[in-house]
């Protein structure tokens, strides 16, 4: 098993990178509803601002908000390893498919008991509501995998980009896929139609309720790893979908070509989660969760698509 | 009866009796601070007595070579662990569940001996090894019946959805530490019996038999999960727990058994190590749990979470060791639960490219996409039952004044509680171990694994305890000269936070409610009595319907047969008489 310094390279540009990525967001969606926002940057002075600061704790907290923050953010920048950004080859290497969607789990697991850890309503209601539409969307991850392994025969990210980069015409059936995986996508971060980031309004709440006692220091990690795991799903999406252009050889001129196509393609995802979530409202919770069950027989039509045409 | 001393020299057996070892130590341990709870009211060394005796009588079923000391060990098994699960027999509903218990662990032991005897017809001999040499001349036919008695016989055992109505009402009622090895290990002994019989002695079942073998342990696996989410009695809630996770590993084994027959071996290698680790990740954790949920017993003296609550204050380390499990069976990396989710979900999706027959495709995807959910369900259940009860605030009085726990207490929990780990970033060499064994079964050469096992989960590991490290150093440094303090929780504007304003165990759970309420008979009435209040019911679907249905039917059967039974002595001895020649005719025409 070898790990390239380059896939470490990029990696931890991803990981400084995240909290421009996500001004660049909120400066797209400020100007998409005309009015003028805050710098890209501001994310940066946000997080440095937390960490400044001091804390305020629950008395009723426990073990579980004291390691908490630190566990989410370690979990989230170790997935950050296992994914290819603008170069990918077929060495045998880490970057298996299930281990990063199972760590989630760990950022996942802790945030909805730091929502119960502090006896506090909101954080009850965020914890409930986050698992329960974290349950619904665990079929779709599921039929990704599914899906990814019919046409690559693989499960190691580094690999299906590598496949999927050689192909030219896509299919119906992976289109469809794309679809729901980026359905999966904005449950998993807590976007728009599923819960509006923006917003501390108690019937928004999901991801904001869960951290509502989180303060200083804490605040900081949990905001920059909800950050990094956005980047993260959309590094997925990108290099397993469409990774036409990403740098397979290692040449100078690949990696130049791979670095602008890949942060094109990132510019282009942002623009459409900005475009989603202006144009659309956030919905009522069970009105969410039946965006679903529509997504599921999506994918078995995906799948039909594959073995009987 | 020397056959009896003979042990099997076989690793199968030899991998559960390791299992039953391994799990029974920490709960011996365990044991020996629990019972102080007992001792006011009722005979300790009967229930030590007993325990031993059916561990023991667990080594000898897994142990035994031959049908008739199978049986033996089987129905000593059955018995002792019926009077465990009655031991604390003061209390009128506990006799109730364990009659039930017997009924159907009879049903079971039943199924069995028909199924042995159909065994000793076909082969001619009681002698396991003997019914192999035999086994590859079955027929379809005789396959089908061996396959349906034994479905029934241990799938009752091991609580298979229509037979699993026994296991949400003896796991609560026995003493914790018993229902850690019930659930964690007899369950565990009814699967080697299936395995043995389906994959040793038939080799090749029929698609069909795999077909049903899927659809039984998937809809287990779902039906009784969104039953687990909506319980508010812990113990429950894991009784549940574990006929889903019997559920995976019946699907799993279901997936092996259609592979094997598409002859695709490398795969069914695959589905079947999945199965088998699935039983040691089990049998870890859910032990853990349980022993967890007794010692929550015996220091609060409720089981009900909604009366629970911030427990983690004064049971540091029980809400440790519970979080540790509820992160396995929620199958968070690297505990241990996640390693076998993964071998089976990958051999769900490895043998949908490699299937040929397009029904079977739609079959194993419709199914895979179930597991997936049930494991999203299962997610939801746990963190319901470790976040009520060891977070927030004390709901009750009883949750403030806590009894401390015996150190015994807590050392049987840590002992497993590290098992999880260990087993959890250790999967690839267990993984590697099984999967020599499940090739040689099938009848794959070579010494390596037939399958790609990835060793991935300890870099895995390893990279995220050093990010982990990293950010902590960072953080200590961060945080000197900041100020910290520690406060109420905002209380919504009210003076003080009151316990009840945080979300209960019922409220948790309101989303899937809503949703998947109807699969588990679930109503809400609003009650009008000097103040409003909302009371939650849910019942058992398959027991109101099927059990009860039954029941009526018996009962009508025999207030007919109280006709014709007039008491008098002669014309008993004329129906003794009667089905003595019927029984004759029987014997003479078919045997």
């Amino acid at each position: 098993m070898k790990y390239n310094l380059f896939y470490f390279i990029q990696s931890i540009l991803i990981i400084v990178l995240s909290p421009l990525f996500i001004g660049i967001l909120k400066k797209m969606k400020a100007t998409l509803r005309g009015y003028r926002g805050s710098s890209v940057i501001q994310p940066y002075y946000d997080l440095c601002k937390l960490l400044k600061k001091g804390k305020v704790i629950s008395n009723r907290s426990s073990f579980i908000t004291a390691i908490g923050p630190i566990v989410i953010l370690s979990a989230t920048i170790t997935t950050v390893f296992f994914i290819p950004v603008f170069y990918t080859s077929m060495e045998k290497t880490i970057g298996n498919l299930f281990i990063l969607m199972f760590a989630f789990g760990i950022v996942k697991m802790f945030t909805v008991l730091i929502g119960l850890d502090s006896s506090s309503t909101f954080g009850g209601m965020g914890s409930s509501r986050e698992a329960f539409i974290s349950m619904m969307a665990e079929p779709l991850i599921l039929f990704l995998m599914i899906f990814l392994y019919i046409e690559t025969n693989d499960f190691n990210v580094f690999h299906i980009s590598f496949i999927n980069s050689k192909v030219v015409h896509y299919d119906t059936a992976h289109l469809i896929t794309m679809v729901t995986f980026v359905i999966a996508i904005l449950s998993e971060n807590a976007r728009i139609p599923f819960d509006n980031p923006e917003t501390h309004l108690e019937l928004t709440m999901m991801h904001e309720a869960m951290i509502l006692d989180l303060s200083g220091s804490d605040l900081a990690y949990v905001e920059l790893s909800s950050y990094i795991k956005l980047i993260v799903y959309l590094i997925i999406l990108i290099n397993c979908f469409v990774p036409i252009g990403i740098a397979t050889t290692f040449t100078i001129s690949a990696l130049i070509i791979g670095f602008l196509t890949f942060i094109f393609k990132l510019l282009f995802c942002l623009l459409g989660i900005a475009l989603i979530e202006t144009t659309f409202a956030k919905s009522r919770l069970f009105r969410g969760a039946e965006l679903f069950p529509a997504m599921i027989s999506m994918g078995i039509v995906a799948i039909t698509l594959i073995y009987i045409l | 009866m020397l056959s009896l001393i003979y042990t099997q020299n076989d690793w199968l057996s030899k991998y559960f009796v390791f299992i039953i070892i391994l799990i029974f130590i920490p709960v011996a341990i365990y044991t020996k601070g629990y019972i102080t709870e007992y001792k006011k009211h009722y005979c300790v060394n009967y229930m030590l007595f007993l325990i031993i005796l059916f561990v023991a009588s667990m080594i000898g079923v897994v142990a035994s070579t031959n049908a008739i000391s199978f049986l033996i060990f089987w129905e000593i098994m059955s018995i002792t662990s019926f009077f465990l699960v009655i031991y604390e027999y003061m209390h009128k509903e506990n006799l109730k569940a364990g009659i039930f218990y017997f009924v159907m662990t009879h049903i079971s032991g039943l199924f069995l001996m028909i199924m042995f005897a159909f065994l000793y017809k076909y082969t001619g001999s009681f002698d396991f090894s003997e019914i192999l040499k035999f086994s590859v001349g079955f027929s379809a036919n005789q396959k089908y019946i061996i396959f349906i008695l034994a479905l029934f016989g241990f799938g009752a055992k091991m609580g298979i959805v229509p037979l699993h109505a026994w296991l949400p009402k003896a796991h609560p009622t026995a003493p914790s530490n018993v229902s850690a090895l019930m659930s964690g290990v007899m369950l565990k002994v009814a699967l080697y019996g299936f395995i043995r019989v389906v994959f040793i002695f038939l080799r090749v079942t029929p698609l069909n038999c795999g077909v049903i073998v899927l659809i039984i342990g998937t809809i287990t696996a779902i039906f009784s999960i969104l039953n687990a989410l909506l319980q508010n009695n812990i113990k429950k809630l894991l009784a549940y727990s574990s006929a889903e996770n019997i559920g995976l590993i019946f699907a799993a084994l279901g997936i092996s058994m259609i592979l094997v027959n598409y002859n695709l071996k490398m795969l069914a290698s695959l589905a079947l190590t999945a199965a088998l680790l699935h039983c040691l990740n089990h049998a870890i954790f859910k032990s853990l749990l349980f022993l967890n949920a007794g010692s929550v017993l015996y220091a609060t003296s409720t089981k009900n979470m909604n009366e629970l609550g911030g427990l983690h204050q004064k049971m540091k380390f029980t809400a440790i060791c519970t979080f540790i499990g509820t992160c396995a069976i929620s199958a968070v990396p690297p505990f241990n639960g996640f390693a076998s989710e993964i071998l089976i979900l990958r051999s769900f999706i490895e043998a949908i490219t490699m299937v040929s027959n397009i029904w079977v495709i739609v079959l194993i995807f419709s199914c895979g996409i179930i597991i997936a959910l049930t494991s999203g369900a299962a997610f939801y259940a746990t963190v319901k039952s470790f976040g009520i009860t060891f977070l927030g605030k004390p709901r009750s009085k009883k949750a403030e004044h806590v009894k401390t726990i015996p150190l015994s207490m807590n050392i049987g929990q840590g002992i497993l509680a590290m098992l999880t780990i260990v087993t959890g970033v250790f999967s690839p060499f267990i993984i590697s171990e099984i999967s020599f064994y499940t090739n040689n079964l099938l009848g794959i050469s070579g010494k390596s694994p037939s399958f790609k096992n990835e060793t991935e989960i300890i870099v895995f590991t390893l990279i995220l305890i050093c990010i982990t490290v990293i950010i902590f150093m960072f953080n200590k440094i961060n945080s000197l000269n900041k100020k910290q303090e520690i406060n109420d929780t905002w209380a919504c504007g009210y003076k003080s936070d009151k316990p009840y304003i945080q979300y209960t165990g019922s409220g948790f759970v309101q989303p899937a409610a809503k949703i998947f309420g109807a699969v588990a008979n679930y109503n809400k009435k609003v009650n009008y009595k000097r103040t409003i209040y909302i009371s939650q019911t849910t019942s058992d679907l398959v027991e109101d319907y099927l059990y009860k249905s039954s029941l009526k039917v018996v009962n009508f059967i025999t207030t007919k047969i109280l006709k014709i039974n007039y008491g008098k002595i002669q014309l008993h001895i004329l129906y003794i008489f009667i089905s003595l020649i019927i029984a004759l005719v029987l014997v003479l025409k078919f045997v």
